[in-house]
Parts: structure tokens; C-alpha cells; sequence
């Protein structure tokens, strides 16, 4: 199975990126994943935290349901917009290469996992 | 409406070749193209309305049957510069990304080319000019994604087109024909010479419908004008006279006359089809301030002593200069008296206070004298 994310890609070093061109997204579209991918990452980091710092607000049974909710949200959101664009415009996919959108180039890369 | 041309959009992946961006152009995707019954039915009716077509062209070769049909009307191929080596008519268009790529290794020469650049090629934009010298003798700049331009990209830009209009200026010293369309366009033109997309031309997509420009069928294919070229050309374009430089209020004002006066990305930056963004007029103006230099320093050069003087202007956006007429417009009251200044108008305040405190004086000597 194809796995589906943006990797660190946001340089203007078209070479870190140094996957198989296989399409181009809108300016619009490349700012929709930016803001997921960033969301994503932010909400990651956040439980990471405290869990390590074994804080207060995850053993609220509240606070923790609406964390949980808003993870599972944004995954689904940015998995969504992977595979909405890919249908949309055809990117090429092969067993064990993901897909890594460069946010400057709006290019989408397949790359080796 | 009578158009001038019409644009046709041969396949949902073609080219992008203005400011407007096309992620299908990408896709390795088999090409979805116009079918030709639709085909047959434009060229049929630009041929009867006497129209020009210029065709917009995908990567890949049209089968035999639609290439015998183009040939039947007047037209331009618009196509990716791979796709030159088979139509040696058409004329090339570039991504800024593949120029190291598709040129470098090219001894073809090009007569027309058209090079999109992005915002992360802007820094580029010099080198791209030296690979591209000798190679074309015109080469047509689209800017793209200028509604993201931060303050520090347009100064980078205005830095590579400095370079450019510089070594443009050695070129033209020693005799050689070169047109840089962002540089050379403004020197030649004493009226606007604007896209004039809904006005002059109109676009044909894959499916038949109309739209504005290809711009707004990428955009958006529920916003196309009508379900026909036919239909299109019978009927005004609905609040149309939008898009006519008359009702721009901004744009009537500046001389920018190179300008594309792109409506797309009006829409698309400002929610209005005939109000530009700040990053357009202003990167519009730096491109004309560069011609205004070039053509001052070429003027002692035969052949461009007759070309219209560019005017030096103290703005960078024409907004400016809309502004600052409102602002010296006279505002008065019932009673005569001037009871409101803008705070901006500093000078002209100090000018009025002055001449108040003199009045005074002057009438209190006057009664002293009588008194």
C-alpha cells in the first residue's frame, strides 16, 4: 500500500525533494495540505508532550476526548486530500514510494519509503 | 459580443500559458481532450465569424484528424516547448523549473517563447535570461502566483530585472533584436495594451462551454459564460461591462500600458473582477520604471528616439495616485468654510493655519489703527 504524506519538503532545494516528479498542485490546493500537515504536526507534538510530562489534561476524560477528536480529524482531512488530488489528477504510485508535496513548488514527489 | 479571437483549450491538460496555473498540465494521465465534434463546430463558427483561434496544446501529439482540422482556420499553436519539434509552428511555453533542463542541452532557436515563472524563480530570473540569449527573439515573461509576492520577493524581482534591463541595454548598444516582454513591451506602447480577456477574446473548453479565460475554467467550471461559442457570441457576457477598462476605476488611472490587466487574478486576489491587487500594480510599476530607465539611457541610440516618453512618476501603485486626488479634492460645507482636512495633506493644513494667524494679525492692527 501506498503511503500518503507530506514529508519536510517546504525548501526551495528543488533537490531534497529528490523523488520522481509525478504532478503539480494549485496554489490554493498546496495551501489546503500546508495548513493540515502543520495542524497535524502541532497536534502530534502536543500529545507527545504531555504524555511525557504525564500532564493533568490527558486523564481528564474530557479534555482527552476532544483531543483524541481533533487528531483523528485532521488525519482523515489530510488523507482525504491526498487521495482526492491523486484521483483527480492521476499521480503514478508504486508499492513502497510515497508521496511528498515540496510547499514553494507546489510540486508532488514519489519517493522511496 | 464581437471577440477578436477565441482561445481553445484542446484537452483538460493542456499547457498553462499565462498567469493562471493548470495542475492537470501535470498529470501522466491519458489526455482528456475536446471531442471533435465540438471541434469541428468552433472552427466552423470561427471561420464564419471570421475569428482568429489560437489553440492551447497537452504534451502529446494530436491524432491526424484533429491536426487536419486546425489547418482549415486561421490560427497560433500554443504548446510545451518538447512538443515544438514535431509542430516547428508553434509557439513554446516554458516552466522557469525545466528551462536548465530543456533548453540547456537545445540548439533549436525559438522565435517566440513564453516563459512562466514562479515565485520561487523569481531569484533566478537573471541567470534564466543568459540561458535563454540567442536562443529566442522574444521572450514572453508570465509571472505566476503573484497574489503570494511578499514585500521582500518583489524587491528581490525588481533587483533581477534591473540585471536584466541592463544587460538588455548592451544588447541593444550592439545591435541586436532582443524583446523582453516585461522590459521592452512598456517602450514601444503610448496606450494600454492590456489581455482584454471577455472583450477581445474568449475561451473554448474541452467540453464546449465558454468562459472568460482559461484562468476561470481551471478555476472554477461552473463559472463558464454560456453552454456555447455560438451562444457566447450572440449574447453579452453577464455584467460584462466589468471587465472594460472604463469601468476599472484603478487601472484607467495608470499608465502601465504593458500590463495584462489580468481579470482572472483580480477576481482571485481582491473578490473583484476589475480591481487589481497591490502586488500587481506594483510589480507592474517597478516593470515600467525599468523601461523608463532603458529608454532613457538608450535615447541617443537610432531608432529609439521616437519611441513615446515614459513619465517619472513619485508611486509605485496607481492606488496612490487615486488616493492622493481624493484627498486633494476640495471638501467644503454649507457655510463655505473648509472644516476638514486630511491628516496626510500636512503641508497644505500649515499652509491654511499660516493664513488664518496672518488674517487675524491683520485685523487686529486694523483695529488698533481705527480703535
Amino acid at each position: 500500500m501506498v503511503k500518503q504524506q507530506a514529508g519536510d519538503c517546504a525548501r526551495q532545494n528543488q533537490s531534497y525533494c529528490d523523488g520522481k516528479i509525478v504532478g503539480k498542485v494549485s496554489y490554493e490546493e498546496r495551501d489546503e495540505i500546508q495548513v493540515l500537515f502543520e495542524r497535524k504536526n502541532g497536534l502530534v507534538e502536543l500529545v507527545r508532550s504531555l504524555a511525557e510530562a504525564d500532564d493533568e489534561v490527558l486523564r481528564n476524560s474530557h479534555f482527552y476526548e476532544r483531543i483524541v477528536a481533533d487528531v483523528g480529524k485532521t488525519i482523515t482531512s489530510y488523507q482525504q486530500w491526498w487521495s482526492e488530488n491523486a484521483r483527480r489528477y492521476g499521480w503514478e504510485k508504486t508499492e513502497g514510494y510515497q508521496w511528498e508535496i515540496n510547499f514553494d513548488t507546489c510540486q508532488v514527489f514519489l519517493r522511496k519509503q | 459580443m464581437m471577440f477578436q479571437y477565441v482561445l481553445v483549450i484542446l484537452e483538460k491538460g493542456a499547457v498553462p500559458f499565462c498567469h493562471y496555473q493548470n495542475p492537470h498540465f501535470y498529470s501522466t494521465r491519458e489526455p482528456e481532450r475536446m471531442s471533435l465534434a465540438i471541434l469541428e463546430n468552433v472552427v466552423e463558427i470561427a471561420r464564419t465569424n471570421e475569428l482568429f483561434v489560437n489553440f492551447l496544446y497537452g504534451k502529446q501529439r494530436l491524432p491526424p484528424e484533429y491536426e487536419k482540422l486546425i489547418e482549415t482556420v486561421k490560427h497560433v499553436k500554443i504548446m510545451p516547448l518538447p512538443l515544438t519539434t514535431v509542430y516547428r509552428d508553434g509557439i513554446a511555453v516554458l516552466d522557469a523549473d525545466d528551462c536548465d533542463s530543456l533548453v540547456e542541452q537545445d540548439n533549436v532557436t525559438y522565435g517566440n517563447l513564453i516563459l512562466r515563472v514562479e515565485k520561487h524563480n523569481i531569484a533566478d530570473l537573471s541567470r534564466l535570461f543568459r540561458l535563454l540569449q540567442g536562443k529566442c527573439m522574444r521572450i514572453n515573461i508570465h509571472l505566476v502566483g503573484i497574489e503570494y509576492f511578499t514585500e521582500s520577493e518583489i524587491a528581490i524581482y525588481e533587483g533581477e530585472l534591473e540585471t536584466i534591463s541592463r544587460e538588455l541595454v548592451k544588447q541593444y548598444e550592439g545591435g541586436k533584436d532582443i524583446e523582453v516582454s516585461l522590459l521592452s513591451d512598456r517602450m514601444l506602447l503610448s496606450a494600454m495594451n492590456n489581455c482584454d480577456a471577455g472583450v477581445k477574446h474568449i475561451t473554448v473548453a474541452p467540453d464546449g462551454k465558454c468562459y472568460i479565460c482559461p484562468g476561470f475554467y481551471y478555476r472554477d467550471t461552473t463559472s463558464d459564460i454560456s453552454v456555447s461559442l455560438q451562444e457566447a457570441l450572440a449574447a453579452p457576457i453577464t455584467n460584462g461591462r466589468l471587465l472594460d477598462i472604463a469601468c476599472a476605476p484603478i487601472c484607467s488611472r495608470c499608465d502601465a500600458y504593458h500590463c495584462k490587466r489580468c481579470v482572472y487574478l483580480n477576481l482571485k486576489s481582491t473578490g473583484e473582477i476589475n480591481t487589481p491587487s497591490g502586488q500587481q500594480c506594483i510589480v507592474a510599476h517597478i516593470e515600467r520604471e525599468m523601461s523608463r530607465i532603458m529608454a532613457n539611457s538608450l535615447e541617443w541610440l537610432e531608432g529609439f528616439q521616437e519611441l513615446p516618453r515614459i513619465a517619472c512618476t513619485p508611486f509605485r501603485d496607481p492606488l496612490q495616485k487615486v488616493l492622493r486626488r481624493n484627498q486633494s479634492a476640495p471638501m467644503a460645507t454649507s457655510g463655505g468654510r473648509i472644516t476638514a482636512r486630511p491628516e496626510s495633506d500636512g503641508f497644505l493644513a500649515k499652509v491654511f493655519d499660516t493664513q488664518q494667524k496672518i488674517l487675524q494679525l491683520l485685523q487686529k492692527n486694523k483695529e488698533e489703527k481705527h480703535g
